[in-house]
């Protein structure tokens, strides 16, 4: 699966596909400049989702108004520059107040041994982050809450 | 210049309902205080039907039919009555925006609080492939 095709379904899956179990995803940017990086995407979203009549109700008064978004990068599979990508969403998070992100990092190819125990080691907790393997199909995510639910809405591959 | 402008059967079917239901109520009270019942039969249904594509499709054209002009330079937009001209260097950002219900715009951002949205989904255009022209646009308009 190309990058791109990867990108579209995943975009769509967030928006008005399983994503919307987790956030009301309203918003996707592509080739989103953040803190001098360039994200191949970036959907935008909040948890109380807006509904009607009823399920706008039940949502007012169970669900917190976390603001929530899901960064794309594909420009370091290596995760070389992982610290900066991280330092710079959340700066974006602070500035935005957003709760919680997702990163996904999608390659057309197998991660790095080292790459994946980086990400198996992250300990954001308000961040999770998911390594993509779009020719093997396999996911490594990141051992957070946040990040342990991410394989779920991430791997939309058909 | 391209131009767009499907009926927007979502739009029709509100402002037909709307009427339909307004019309009904009018004719139920009139013939109540006039006749002293509300009289009701095939012949006042069918004239109610008829008076409501009318008076539903005035009102559609007034307040929700969709038509959108654009080229390299820039795009009219009309909803209704209502018509917007913008060229496509005065925007810097082009995102997707969901409305609820599937229902899609894509978002033009023009000043730090200004935007201007396009009803992808009145218009029954592909959402994703006219946002990646909106993005085309809105830089080819910088250069």
């Amino acid at each position: 699966m190309e990058l791109k095709d990867y990108l579209l379904k995943l975009e769509n899956n967030l928006i008005v596909g399983g994503g919307r179990w987790v956030a009301d995803f309203t918003e996707s940017f592509w080739e989103h400049q953040v803190g001098g990086l360039t994200f191949d995407m970036v959907v935008t979203g909040q948890m109380r989702v807006r509904g009607f009549l009823i399920s706008r109700f039940i949502s007012w008064i169970a669900m917190p108004n976390y603001q929530a978004a899901c960064f794309v990068y594909s420009q370091d599979p290596e995760l070389k520059r992982l610290s900066k990508t991280l330092k710079v969403i959340k700066g974006f998070m602070k500035e935005g107040e957003l709760d919680w992100s997702w990163l996904v990092i999608p390659r057309e190819g197998a991660f790095s041994q080292q790459a994946k125990a980086v990400v198996e080691k992250d300990e954001s907790q308000e961040l999770g982050i998911a390594l993509v393997d779009l020719s093997s199909q396999e996911i490594t995510s990141s051992p957070s809450y946040i990040g342990r639910r991410m394989p779920r809405f991430v791997k939309c591959f058909k | 210049m391209k131009r767009v402008g499907p009926i927007n059967i979502t739009g029709l079917a509100k402002a037909f309902t709307i009427f339909f239901f307004l019309l009904s109520f009018l004719w139920a009270a009139t013939s109540y205080i006039t006749l002293g019942d509300i009289i009701i039969s095939w012949a006042i249904f069918f004239i109610n039907l008829i008076f409501s594509a009318v008076f539903g499709w005035w009102w559609y054209k007034r307040r929700y039919h969709t038509v959108l002009s654009y080229d390299e330079q820039g795009f009219e937009l009309t909803i209704g009555r209502r018509t917007l001209k913008e060229e496509w260097k005065e925007f810097y950002q082009a995102s997707l925006l969901h409305l609820g219900g599937g229902q899609f715009a894509v978002r033009l951002y023009k000043d730090e609080d200004e935007v201007v949205e396009i009803p992808v989904s009145a218009l029954r255009l592909n959402p994703q492939e006219f946002r990646f022209q909106a993005m085309a646009l809105v830089k080819g308009g910088k250069g």
